[in-house]
C-alpha cells in the first residue's frame, strides 16, 4: 500500500533537533511573537518604535524586538507590539496579522555560513539588498543577521509547515 | 598501428602506470594521461563509429570541440558521452564506444555505409511512409542516439549547485585569460577565472613560447601563483556553457568522485571571454578516415603526454600554425611532410619537407589513412593526416548574449562585431591569434608565428565524400542537396542535415557547412551568417541541473502542524496539493477505511486536519470593494462576523478557485480558498491590489501557516464541541450556518465558523498552529464518548461527493464557467466589475458549455471516473463530456459520480453512454446532490 508516510522522514522534535557540519551549527528557536505589517511604515514606526526601513537581507538586528523589510510596504515585526496596535486594521494607516506560529525560525552559526548561503541563495553576500525575503534553497524565507547569533550568524524564518523539507536539505548539504 | 608515445609530455607521470578497459580491451597509459592519449599511444586508431553510416571514427581534436571521441563509462559510477579527449584515464575504468556493436573496430552495422546512397541528409522525411511510420520507428530511434544507458547503474551522486559573485568572470585560462585576471586583480576587483583544461594554460600547455624570460609553462604557473595569492578563484575543468540573462553564466566543474558536474551561476558585473579558438579540418574526400586529426591536437598529444599521432606524417594547413606542429613532431622522430596550400612563401625546413601550394584531393585507406592523393594526382603515403584550416574564434556565450558576428577575411572567421553590456571578448576569441599582441609590454618569443591564411572551403561539385561534420555524418553532398531543395537559409541547412547538431553546436562543422552554402547561393559567407547560438556550448548532465533535487528534496513539502498526532494515530498519508496529509486511519485498505469513515461521520462525528485550509487575510478600508471585485459573487454586503461562499474566476472567465469568505470586522476578511491554491490565489489578490486598487488601502496577508483548522462534523458535533468547552454559545441562533464566533481553549483564543464541507452540521475550530495539538487531543479523548471517528481526505471526498460539493481541478477544468456550476444569479445581477465578467459575456462563451451533473450508475460498480460521455451523431461517436468525481457512497448504499456534460441540467433522468478504456456503458443523469437534497443535516 502506498505510503508517502514511508517516504517522508517524520518531523523532528525542533525543541532538541540540532545539526552540524562544514562549520555551520543549526538549531530551531522560539519567536512566538511575530507580525506581518503593512501599508504606512512610518505611522507603524511612531506607533511601535520600531525602525520603519527593518533590516534586509543580512541586515543585521539586536535584541528581542526589531523589524524586518519583507517589500515596499511591508515588515516583520519580531517581539511583542505596542499596546495601542491592533490586529487587522489601524486608522494610523497600516495592517497587522499575527504570524509567531507560522514562522519556524532555524538559528545558524558557524564560519561555514557564507559557504552554505551560495549554495542556498542567489544574494550577493556583498551587497545582499534591502528585501529579506529571498528564496532559501528552494523555498520562501527571510534572511537576517542577528547579534545574538555571532558575528556570522544568521536567523531564517520560513513557513511552518515547510521546515521539515528544508531540514531535510540542511542535513543532505552539511553531510557531504 | 600509428601512434606511439615518444618522448616527453610534461603532464603524465611515467613512474606511475595504469590500465583501463576500452571495448573489452586493455589499454596501458600513465598518470596524468587523458583516455584519448592513452587510447592513441597505444595505436588505436578506430575509436568510434559515426552516428548515421557507422563509418569508422578517430580522434579529431584533444579538447571539447571533439565530435566523435566519445565513450560511455561503464560500472557503478556509470557516465553515458563522456568526451574521451576531456576524460583523465584512471586504473580500473572501463568504456565503451558509441555506435559500435559490439565494439567500435568490428561493428555490424558497418554495411550501412554501403548503402550510403540511399539515405542521404533527410532520407526519413521522405523514406519509411509506407505502408506506416510506425511501423520503422522503433527500430529506427533504437539506432539513433549515441551511448546506451545503463538501466543497472545508479546514476550519478548528487551535489548541489553553487552561486557566486563577482567582478569579473574570466572564462579560458590561456595567455589572453590568465593576463586579463592579473589586470582584473591588481585593480583589486573580484575575479573568477575558469578553464575547461584541468590545467590552466591555454595553448601555452603546448604550444612553445619563451614570455618574459620564462618557458611559457613556467609563465603560467608563475601568473596561476600570483593570481591565487591576490585572491582570483581559479576554478579548473570547469566550463562556460551558458550565458543567460542579467549576466548570469553557468559554469560545469567536473569531479572526480564520480558525482554529476558540479553547476556554479556566477552573477558577474563583467565577463570577459578568453575563449580561444578551434581548429577547422581541410575540405578534402574521406576526411573522416581515422588518422585524419587536428594539426593543433597532434601537437597537444605529442607535447603534453608525449604521444606521436603517427610515424609517417603529413601536416596539411592553409595557414602558418601548423608548422610548429610539423616541426615538433619531427624532432620527435616522425617522418614529416608539410604540404602548405598558400604557396612558395615559406623558408625551406631541414627537418621536414615543405611541398608549397599543394592541397590533398583525397585521403586513402580502408581502416585508416594509408596515403592522400594530391590534387596533382600524386600519390604519398602516410600513416597519419594532420591538417589545419585555419582557426574559428569560440565566440558561442558572446552570440548566446545576443551578440552579433562579423567575418573577417584576413583570418577567414567570424569575430565578435559589436559590443556586448558586460561582456568583452580577447584574445583568439577575437581573431587575435598573435601572443605578442596578447601580452603588451612583456618580452614574447615564439618559434613560429601563425601568418597568414588562404581560404580553404569546400566547392561545389567536388569529388568523393568530403565530410563536414564528423558525428552527424554530414557531407559536402548533403549541403549541396539541402541547396538544392531550396533549404538555403542556415537555419534550414541545420535543421535539414542535422549539420552541427549534437556535441558540435558549430565547434568544427558550421563554418565549413555555411561557407560551401555561401558558395551555393551566392550570398557570401557573412550574409549568409551562422546558425544561432544556444546553451549549453558542451553538453551537461541533467543531474548537474537537478542538483540535489531527488527523493526527499525533490519538491519543498508542507507538513501539518498536527503530522505527529496522525502518526501516532495510525494515518497512511499521501501526497495532496503539496501537502503530506492523512489519505484514511487504520490498516484496512483504502476502500476500506474510507467507507468506514464516511459511514461514521455521518452517523456520529467526524474530525478533520483542515490545516492546509487557505487563511489569507485582506485589510483596509477598501478591502470589501477589493474582494467584490475578486469575487465572482457579492462580498460587499456581507454583515462582520458571517461566512459567503464564493467563487474566484480567471480573466478569461474559467473557475479558478472556490471557498469560503469570513468577514472578521469592517475592513478585515479572510479568504479560505482550496488548500493547493493558496500560493496561487495569495498571489492573485496581490496582482489585483497592487494593478489595480489604492495600494494604501487594502493589504494581503498570508496567514495560512500560522493557524491550525479542525473540522467537527456530523450529527454529534455540537455536542461534543459543548463537553470540550470552548466558552462559546453554540445554539443555532447564536451561531447560524455561515456563522462566526469566538471561544478560547485555555488561554487560546479560537476562532469558530459553521462552515460544512460535509452537508452535516460542522464546525471549523481555528487556533495558532502551535498550539492546536492540545485541542485536538481534547477532541479525540471528548470524542470518544460521541463514538468520534478520525477522517481522511478520502472519506471527505465521498462524503463532498454524496452533497455534490465540487473541488476545483478535479470537478472542473481549464474551461469551465461558474453557470456550468450552477451558479448564474452574479452574472445576471452583480453589478460592480468583477473579475473574468467580460468573458463571460463574450459571444461564444457558451459555445462548449457542460453542466455539472450527478451521474447514477446502473450496477453496484461506480463509474470509471474520467470516463467520457458519448453522444452518437453523424459524424460518429464523440464526447460530450466526461466523469470528474465517482464514488461508492456507504451512506446512500450505491455509487454515486459527478460529471460534466453538455447540456446535462435539462437532461435529468435521461440515460447517457459512457466510453472508457474500450469499455462501454450507461449511466442515468441525476441530481447533483445525492444525499440530503433539502439540506436538513445541516442544523441536524
Amino acid at each position: 500500500m502506498l505510503d508517502h508516510a514511508m517516504k517522508w522522514d517524520a518531523v523532528p522534535e525542533w525543541d532538541s533537533v540540532r545539526l552540524s557540519g562544514r562549520s555551520v551549527d543549526i538549531r530551531t528557536i522560539d519567536l512566538a511573537e511575530q507580525h506581518l505589517v503593512s501599508g504606512n511604515l512610518l505611522a507603524f514606526a511612531q506607533a511601535s518604535g520600531l525602525d520603519p526601513h527593518g533590516a534586509g537581507a543580512l541586515g543585521v538586528v539586536d535584541g528581542e524586538t526589531y523589524s524586518i523589510r519583507l517589500a515596499r510596504d511591508r515588515v516583520l515585526a519580531v517581539g511583542s507590539l505596542n499596546v495601542g496596535i491592533t490586529l487587522g486594521w489601524n486608522t494610523a494607516g497600516f495592517a497587522v496579522t499575527e504570524i509567531g506560529s507560522g514562522y519556524h525560525v532555524f538559528e545558524l552559526t558557524g564560519e561555514g555560513i557564507p559557504d552554505l548561503l551560495a549554495r542556498a541563495t542567489t544574494i550577493d553576500l556583498s551587497a545582499p539588498g534591502p528585501c529579506a525575503a529571498i528564496g532559501f534553497a528552494g523555498v520562501p524565507a527571510i534572511l537576517y543577521c542577528h547579534r545574538h547569533a555571532g558575528p556570522n550568524g544568521v536567523r531564517l524564518h520560513l513557513e511552518r509547515g515547510l521546515a521539515a523539507s528544508l531540514w531535510l536539505w540542511f542535513a543532505a548539504v552539511l553531510d557531504r | 598501428m600509428s601512434g606511439w608515445r615518444a618522448g616527453g609530455g610534461w603532464a603524465i607521470d611515467r613512474a606511475r602506470p595504469l590500465s583501463f578497459i576500452f571495448d573489452d580491451r586493455e589499454v596501458s597509459g600513465f598518470e596524468g594521461d587523458t583516455v584519448a592519449s592513452a587510447l592513441l599511444a597505444g595505436g588505436a586508431s578506430t575509436i568510434a563509429r559515426s552516428f548515421k553510416y557507422h563509418r569508422r571514427r578517430g580522434f579529431w581534436g584533444a579538447g571539447t570541440e571533439e565530435p566523435s571521441g566519445i565513450a560511455d563509462v561503464c560500472g557503478a559510477q556509470h557516465r553515458p558521452n563522456v568526451q574521451m579527449t576531456v576524460e583523465p584515464a584512471r586504473a580500473g575504468m572501463e568504456l565503451r564506444s558509441i555506435n559500435g556493436n559490439p565494439s567500435a573496430e568490428r561493428d555490424r552495422l558497418s554495411f550501412i555505409d554501403h548503402f550510403s546512397r540511399f539515405i542521404p541528409a533527410a532520407f526519413y522525411y521522405k523514406t519509411f511512409m509506407f505502408p506506416d511510420w510506425h511501423l520503422f520507428e522503433p527500430r529506427i530511434r533504437a539506432m539513433a542516439g549515441l551511448g546506451r544507458l545503463d538501466p543497472e547503474a545508479r546514476g550519478y551522486a548528487t551535489l548541489e549547485p553553487i552561486n557566486l559573485h563577482c567582478d569579473v568572470l574570466v572564462i579560458g585560462a590561456g595567455p589572453a585569460g590568465l593576463w586579463e585576471a592579473m589586470i582584473a586583480a591588481e585593480k583589486g576587483r573580484t575575479v573568477v577565472l575558469c578553464d575547461d583544461q584541468r590545467k590552466v594554460g591555454g595553448s601555452l600547455l603546448f604550444r612553445n613560447a619563451n614570455i618574459d624570460g620564462e618557458e611559457a609553462r613556467a609563465w603560467v604557473a608563475q601568473m596561476l601563483a600570483r593570481l591565487r595569492s591576490m585572491g582570483v578563484e581559479v576554478l579548473t575543468g570547469t566550463t562556460a556553457f551558458g550565458r543567460y540573462e542579467h549576466g548570469v553564466t553557468g559554469l560545469a566543474q567536473v569531479q572526480d568522485d564520480g558525482r554529476a558536474l558540479r553547476l556554479w551561476r556566477v552573477r558577474s558585473l563583467e565577463t570577459v571571454l578568453a575563449t580561444g579558438a578551434i581548429e577547422r579540418g581541410l575540405p578534402f574526400a574521406n576526411n573522416d578516415l581515422p588518422g585524419v586529426m587536428s594539426a593543433e591536437a597532434g601537437l597537444h598529444y605529442l607535447v603534453r603526454y608525449g604521444v606521436a599521432a603517427g610515424q609517417r606524417v603529413i601536416v596539411a594547413t592553409n595557414n602558418g600554425s601548423a608548422y610548429e606542429t610539423a616541426a615538433t613532431l619531427a624532432a620527435a622522430g616522425a617522418e614529416v611532410t608539410l604540404l602548405d596550400m598558400r604557396g612558395g612563401g615559406e623558408e625551406p625546413r631541414d627537418a621536414f619537407r615543405v611541398l608549397a601550394g599543394q592541397r590533398i584531393e583525397a585521403a586513402l585507406g580502408r581502416k585508416r589513412v594509408e596515403a592522400v592523393r594530391l590534387a596533382t594526382g600524386e600519390r604519398l603515403d602516410a600513416d597519419t593526416v594532420l591538417v589545419s584550416g585555419g582557426h574559428t574564434p569560440t565566440v558561442h556565450l558572446y552570440c548566446q548574449a545576443q551578440g552579433k558576428l562579423r567575418f573577417e577575411e584576413t583570418i577567414q572567421a567570424f569575430v565578435p562585431g559589436g559590443e556586448v553590456a558586460g561582456l568583452r571578448v580577447v584574445g583568439a576569441a577575437a581573431g587575435q591569434y598573435s601572443l605578442r599582441d596578447l601580452l603588451p609590454g612583456i618580452t614574447v618569443e615564439v618559434p613560429v608565428e601563425a601568418g597568414g591564411i588562404v581560404a580553404a572551403w569546400p566547392k561545389p561539385g567536388a569529388k568523393g565524400r568530403i565530410w563536414l561534420d564528423l558525428q552527424n555524418d554530414v557531407t559536402a553532398k548533403d549541403v549541396e542537396l539541402a541547396a538544392r531543395e531550396n533549404f538555403i537559409s542556415v537555419e534550414h541547412l541545420k535543421r535539414y542535415t542535422t549539420l552541427g547538431m549534437a556535441n558540435d553546436q558549430g565547434k568544427t562543422s558550421n563554418l565549413p557547412g555555411l561557407a560551401l552554402l555561401a558558395q551555393l547561393t551566392g550570398r557570401g559567407i557573412e550574409r549568409t551568417g551562422t546558425t544561432t547560438y544556444r546553451p549549453p556550448f558542451v553538453p551537461v548532465p541533467l543531474a548537474t541541473f537537478a542538483g540535489m533535487r531527488g527523493g526527499q528534496l525533490m519538491n519543498p513539502l508542507r507538513r501539518l502542524p498536527l503530522e505527529p498526532e496522525h502518526r501516532s494515530d495510525g494515518a497512511l498519508f499521501r501526497e495532496y496539493g503539496g501537502w503530506l496529509r492523512p489519505a484514511w486511519y487504520g490498516k484496512g485498505g483504502e476502500h476500506a477505511q474510507a467507507q468506514r469513515e464516511a459511514l461514521a461521520a455521518r452517523n456520529t462525528v467526524g474530525l478533520f486536519d483542515g490545516s492546509p485550509l487557505g487563511k489569507i487575510e485582506v485589510i483596509g478600508p477598501d478591502a470589501a470593494k477589493f474582494l467584490d471585485f475578486i469575487y465572482y459573487n457579492t462580498m460587499s454586503t456581507l454583515k462582520p462576523g458571517r461566512c459567503r461562499y464564493g467563487l474566484m474566476l480567471t480573466e478569461s472567465g474559467a473557475v479558478y478557485d472556490d471557498g469560503v469568505l469570513v468577514r472578521l470586522d469592517e475592513d478585515r476578511f479572510v479568504v479560505s480558498c482550496s488548500s493547493s491554491h493558496v500560493q496561487g490565489v495569495d498571489q492573485l489578490l496581490e496582482e489585483w491590489r497592487q494593478d489595480s486598487f489604492d495600494r494604501s488601502r487594502v493589504f494581503i496577508h498570508d496567514a495560512t501557516a500560522q493557524f491550525a483548522t479542525l473540522t467537527v462534523s456530523g450529527p454529534k458535533s455540537r455536542d461534543l464541541l459543548n463537553a470540550v468547552g470552548l466558552d462559546v454559545a453554540l445554539d443555532d441562533e447564536k451561531l447560524p450556518h455561515m456563522g462566526l464566533c469566538w471561544g478560547r481553549f485555555g488561554a487560546e483564543q479560537v476562532r469558530v465558523t459553521r462552515i460544512s464541507f460535509t452537508g452535516d452540521r460542522s464546525y471549523e475550530l481555528t487556533i495558532r498552529a502551535d498550539r492546536a495539538t492540545m485541542l485536538w487531543r481534547a477532541l479525540k479523548e471528548t470524542g470518544r464518548a460521541f463514538d468520534a471517528v478520525l477522517v481522511g481526505s478520502e472519506a471527505l471526498m465521498i462524503l463532498r461527493a454524496e452533497k455534490g460539493y465540487i473541488v476545483i481541478g478535479k470537478d472542473t477544468d481549464g474551461r469551465t464557467r461558474p453557470m456550468d456550476l450552477g451558479m448564474t444569479a452574479p452574472l445576471a445581477k452583480k453589478r460592480a466589475e468583477y473579475l473574468g465578467r467580460r468573458s463571460l459575456r463574450l459571444r461564444g462563451a457558451t459555445d462548449q458549455a457542460r453542466d455539472l451533473v450527478g451521474l447514477e450508475s446502473l450496477t453496484a460498480t461506480p463509474l470509471p471516473a474520467g470516463a467520457h460521455v458519448i453522444a452518437a451523431g453523424v459524424e460518429g461517436r464523440r464526447s460530450i463530456g466526461f466523469v470528474t468525481t465517482s464514488h461508492f457512497s456507504p451512506n446512500l448504499g450505491r455509487p454515486i459520480a459527478m460529471a460534466l456534460v453538455k447540456g446535462g441540467a435539462r437532461r435529468t433522468g435521461e440515460m447517457v453512454q459512457l466510453y472508457h478504456l474500450g469499455l462501454s456503458l450507461q449511466a442515468r443523469i441525476a441530481p447533483l446532490c445525492a444525499y440530503d437534497p433539502e439540506g436538513e443535516r445541516l442544523h441536524a
